[in-house]
């Protein structure tokens, strides 16, 4: 036999079916949404899994060319610390897609059957067994750069200028490849012979290895050796490139994800937050509804201690089957929003994960947080003596004693039935400030995150505009792209400006980009402190450096401060002339003249940047069309890539990011209506006896349904408006870490039309949730609604 | 006076005239409660007829029906099976919706706890029904539910909010406001139930002189000496009337 008292505790659930639902609803919401915090471990650690199932590469050496002739490869192979090496070729050329040449990353692997390090393997077809065959990145369908299918062919431009065609014979990738797709061009594995002939190289450019201790000092003194024994073995090593290491733990797309981490973090918080709120409430309202039944049970000697454990236990109940709904909510949800952001992120899609922690603080949330959230209720419940039982009569007296409520009596102007839902508000202050509060915290994370998007899309789009340049031409051939080329360029129709620019890579605490322009370029420099270099600079190949601002800011180098960048031929003094506040490359860059860097460098001549006069995508093509021609026809083997593409797939990639951010925010979103329906729902179905007494006198019902609705709206008013500062400084905030973590000032815009389209879905919202309690009373016959316990 | 009922009689559906017969006519009328399976007969053909301005009195054992009765002729109950015309109205052809409005205009309720609206202050909740039914300005409602008040003794205490009065002060307030829109019929359930003596003779005198304004008033009481008041009463046993249901 179970007790009468335990009966009770069950009985209460199925009473009140529609508050069970919501406050387990709730309450799963709420443990779901702590599996947000599972999502930045687990894509983490998905990717730092993938990394070493694809066997990324610690460090890369590239020299320019090297013939590795097999004993010393395998020589490199037995380097102290060294676990695996494999030596690769990569080569940038074009590819043609219908009409229209593209650039593209090619790589060449010379054994696809023993690899060791950046494993490329194959998710469709096979990995090619013969010379002409290729495997297409997955990445590059993905993103719309190239939508070749296993089957198809590629005709790929060689160093001579010809066109040569190889087939698809795979679909596949590598985690370190992979994640360049979206960002840079389409990547295509080859054997590494097939680059060779392609790009009229001799051998491989690039060693690729993984540490066996990845500490830094470890990896420094196997670099150091490795660069001995090839400095040593290879008679014709031309120069090295800056070396990329890639630290333990990290993998690409780690950097920009670790800003989204803290908006993660945020999310869940106030996802808790709301959801505690909102139990809190729960038990208040089924605490107050029942003073008369608590009332009864301590008169037929129900003591403070029974009484409050019995509701405890009906809470738990609640927060019991939340939490396992929750929890089964919340695996796949996490699993589907992780999946989707590895993508953007990492480049590569994830397998399910579960997390423990994730487990563990759903089970303390969901069962913790209800018991927590009950408290006061319970309290209150233990307090209720038979007294006040007695005289409760389902209506609650006492109104009319505050200082709000005789301030809100003088609302006169309004009509009876607005006046009474306006009273109302104030008869159960504690309620309605609840029922105000979620839908407060989802309007302001809306907002935030509206904010937050719309600045960062500015920004975005703002450094964007300010690379400049539509066109840029690179030399592929023997002939590098000298004043004259430039020159040439510049007459051609559509062209409005053309200038030499080199991209370099410099060690400068830490490893940094620096382009080298001319004093006047299509670059809109935003000089902050100090200058931009002068023409006579320029053309001498002065040694003055600008400074990106948060390199400025990270190393502390003040204007006029002399620095010394480790070039790769050697340590150079440089003197800081500027600051530049452009978000260009994170702000983490640098700019010298043109010539700077060739000198530096020991090259004879880089890029070229094109803008031309229009910038629609028609013209630009039709002006890299009549580049590519004019060159060709003056002796030049040029490659080029159009800036509008990658823009194009940057702001497409931008959308999706913001759109994620919106997507994180819908827990809160989701609670704040629960909340809605809930408080809507309990506050029109505790008032039942109230809405007989009004329909016996002759209330019709549009006055109640007026009555309710000027008491929704109004709360849901107040939430609206007590999100917008909320709004405002969780923006902020987000501003903050996110200007911290990229070291740059952003201009932060929390423009009106999100808190306008706010209010509106808001009010929308509250009409629609209150349209089914209020149908249920207005239905209910007087007497059954007087009759209602 | 006149011209206020007037008033009532323009707002009102053309097609309902003043009836000459009797104003309430309960006629074999049922009713039957269903808890879950089991089901029970609250009222087993009650035949009821109440002439325009009687003062009637049903008394009977707890739980005969009394309430029941009541809630059907106000429309709040609907009966099993029986017919209902009150105030020339079949009440069985009439919505839900169609009830609250006649009832606005032409029944008064008394329930016996006192049930009036907390948010709102004794002069307001006098008015309420007058809200309900649109009738004249505010400013006319609130000269008229102020009369009423003061009828009922309330005049000083217009502002004050219910849990500002006592409980015989909260019932006058719910009787001036079962009178508001000057009803044709006034039902009570035990209006004095829950006040001592002397309060309750006070109200009565109040029932007396609604009544011989000629509104015609049903109560419920188990007060022998309230019954004794009445012109009439009627008695109810398991449902049925046992005494003095027809005239
Ligand atoms: N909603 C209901 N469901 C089931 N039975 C009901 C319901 N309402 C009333 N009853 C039953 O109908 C019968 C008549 O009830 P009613 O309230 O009319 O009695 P009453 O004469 O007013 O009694 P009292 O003098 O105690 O107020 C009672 O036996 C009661 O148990
Ligand atoms: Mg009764």
């Amino acid at each position: 036999m179970i007790s009468a008292h335990t009966r009770r505790s069950i009985r209460e659930l199925t009473r009140r079916k529609a508050r069970s639902f919501l406050t387990v609803l709730t309450i799963a919401v709420a443990v779901a949404g702590i599996w947000l915090f599972a999502i930045p471990g687990n894509i983490d650690a998905s990717l730092t899994e993938r990394t070493l199932v694809d066997g990324m590469h610690t460090i890369r050496l590239a020299p320019a060319v090297a013939d590795l002739p097999e004993q010393v490869v395998g020589e490199l192979r037995t380097t102290a610390n060294v676990a695996a090496l494999d030596v690769r070729t990569l080569g940038r050329t074009q590819m043609r897609i219908g009409d229209r040449p593209q650039g593209v990353v090619l790589v060449g692997v010379s054994d696809f059957e023993n690899q060791a390090v950046n494993i490329v393997s194959v998710v469709d077809g096979a990995l090619p067994t013969a010379a002409g065959q290729l495997v297409t990145d997955f990445e590059n369908a993905r993103t719309g750069r190239y939508n070749g299918l296993v089957g198809d062919t590629v005709a790929l431009q060689t160093n001579f200028g010809n066109w040569v065609t190889f087939d698809v014979t795979g679909q596949g990738g590598t985690v370190r490849y992979s994640s360049e797709v979206a960002e840079d061009a389409p990547f295509l594995y080859l054997r590494d012979a097939d680059v060779q002939r392609v790009m009229g190289y001799s051998a491989p450019n690039s060693i690729d290895v993984i540490a066996t201790d990845q500490s830094p000092a470890a990896v420094g003194a196997m670099v150091a050796q490795l660069r001995t024994t090839l400095a040593t073995e290879v008679s014709d090593l031309a120069y090295w490139d800056v070396l990329e290491v890639w630290e333990e733990g990290t993998w690409p797309g780690s950097e920009d994800f670790e800003n989204f981490v803290v908006l993660f973090y945020v999310i869940a918080a106030i996802a808790l937050l709301a959801a505690l709120i909102l139990i809190y409430t729960t038990m208040n309202t089924v605490v107050r509804e029942q003073t008369r039944e608590i009332g009864m049970m301590k008169a037929v000697g129900g003591t403070r201690r029974r009484i409050g454990l019995g509701y405890l236990r009906t809470a738990l109940m609640l927060g019991g089957i939340g939490t396992l709904v929750g929890i089964a909510i919340g695996i796949p949800l996490s699993n589907g929003l992780m999946s989707f952001m590895s993508e953007e992120f990492g480049g590569t899609s994830i397998g399910w994960r579960l997390s423990g922690i994730a487990m563990v603080l759903s089970l303390l949330v969901g069962l913790g947080g209800t018991a927590l959230a009950a408290g006061p209720a319970l309290r209150r419940a233990s307090r209720i003596t038979v007294r006040e039982a007695i005289e409760d009569h389902g209506l609650v007296a006492g109104y009319g004693l505050s200082r709000l409520d005789r301030a809100v009596t003088r609302a006169s102007f309004l009509s009876r039935t607005h006046q009474m839902g306006l009273r109302n508000l104030t008869r159960r202050a504690g309620r309605s400030l609840a029922t105000a509060l979620p839908i407060a915290l989802a309007v302001g994370t809306m907002l935030a995150f509206a904010a937050v998007s719309i600045t960062a899309l500015d920004e975005t789009e703002k450094s964007q505009n300010l690379e400049g340049g539509d066109i840029i031409v690179w030399n592929n051939g023997a002939r590098g792209l000298d004043d004259r080329a430039v020159a040439l360029i510049e007459s051609v129709p559509g062209v409005e400006m053309a200038h030499h620019m080199i991209y370099s890579t410099v060690e400068f605490d830490g490893e940094r980009n620096v382009w080298g322009l001319p004093a006047v370029s299509t670059y809109e420099h935003d000089v902050i402190d100090g200058r931009w270099f002068t023409e006579a600079e320029a053309e001498a190949g002065a040694r003055v450096v600008v400074l990106g601002e948060a390199t400025a800011t990270l190393t502390d180098t003040p204007v006029g401060a002399v620095i010394t960048v480790e070039t790769r031929r050697g340590p150079v003094e440089m003197e800081v002339i500027g600051v530049d506040g452009q978000l260009v490359n994170d702000a983490q860059g640098m700019f010298t003249p043109y010539r700077t860097v060739l000198d530096y460098e020991g090259w004879t001549s880089g890029n070229t940047w094109v803008r031309t006069t229009e910038p629609d995508e028609a013209a630009v093509d039709a002006a890299a069309s009549s580049i590519h021609r004019t060159l060709e026809a003056n002796g030049y083997t040029i490659g080029s890539s159009l800036r509008y593409i990658g823009r194009n797939e940057n702001a497409a990639e931008n959308r999706l990011v913001v759109t994620v951010i919106m997507g994180m925010g819908l827990p809160i979103v989701a609670i704040g209506m629960i909340g809605l329906v809930n408080s809507m729902t309990s506050n029109i179905l505790d008032r039942t006896r109230e809405i007989g007494i009004l329909r016996s006198i002759g209330a019709r019902r549009r006055d109640l349904r007026s009555m309710f609705r000027a008491e929704g709206l109004v709360v849901a008013a107040a939430g609206w408006l007590l999100g917008i500062p909320i709004g405002y400084l969780l923006g902020r905030l987000i501003m903050w870490v996110l200007e911290h973590e990229f070291h740059a000032a952003f201009t932060y815009l929390f423009p009106v039309w999100p808190i306008l389209v706010a209010l509106i879905v808001t009010m929308l919202m509250t009409l629609l949730v209150l349209r089914l309690p209020l149908r249920k009373v207005i239905r209910m016959r007087p007497g059954d609604a007087l009759r209602y316990e | 006076m006149y011209h206020l009922r007037m008033e009532r009689v323009r707002d009102a559906p053309v097609e309902e005239t003043v009836p000459l017969g009797p104003v309430i006519q309960l006629r074999g009328v049922e009713k039957v409660y269903r808890t879950g399976r089991v089901e029970y007969p609250a009222l087993r053909g009650v035949d009821l007829l109440v002439e325009p301005g009687e003062l009637v009195a049903l008394v009977g054992p707890s739980g005969s029906g009394k309430s029941t009765i009541l809630n059907v002729i106000t429309g709040i109950d609907r009966p099993t099976s029986g017919e209902v015309v009150v105030t020339g109205r079949d009440l069985v052809d009439l919505s839900e919706e169609e009830l609250a409005i006649w009832r606005g205009e032409q029944v008064g309720v008394v329930f016996q706890f006192f049930q009036l609206l907390p948010t709102l202050t004794a002069l307001e909740n006098a008015m309420l029904p007058l809200d309900f039914a649109r009738t004249g300005t505010v400013a006319e409602r609130s000269v008229r539910a102020q009369r009423r008040l003061e009828q009922v003794g309330l005049g000083t205490k217009l502002g004050n909010f219910p849990a500002e009065l006592s409980g015989g002060e909260q019932q006058r307030v719910a009787i001036a406001r079962a009178l508001a829109c000057d009803p044709e019929v006034v039902v009570a359930d035990e209006p004095t139930g829950n006040l001592d003596s002397d309060t309750a003779a006070e109200m009565f005198d109040v029932f007396g002189k609604v009544n011989s304004d000629g509104t015609t008033i049903v109560y419920v009481t188990h007060d022998r000496g309230l019954a004794a008041a009445a012109h009439r009463v009627v008695e109810i046993r398991d449902g049925r009337v046992s005494d003095g249901g027809l005239t």
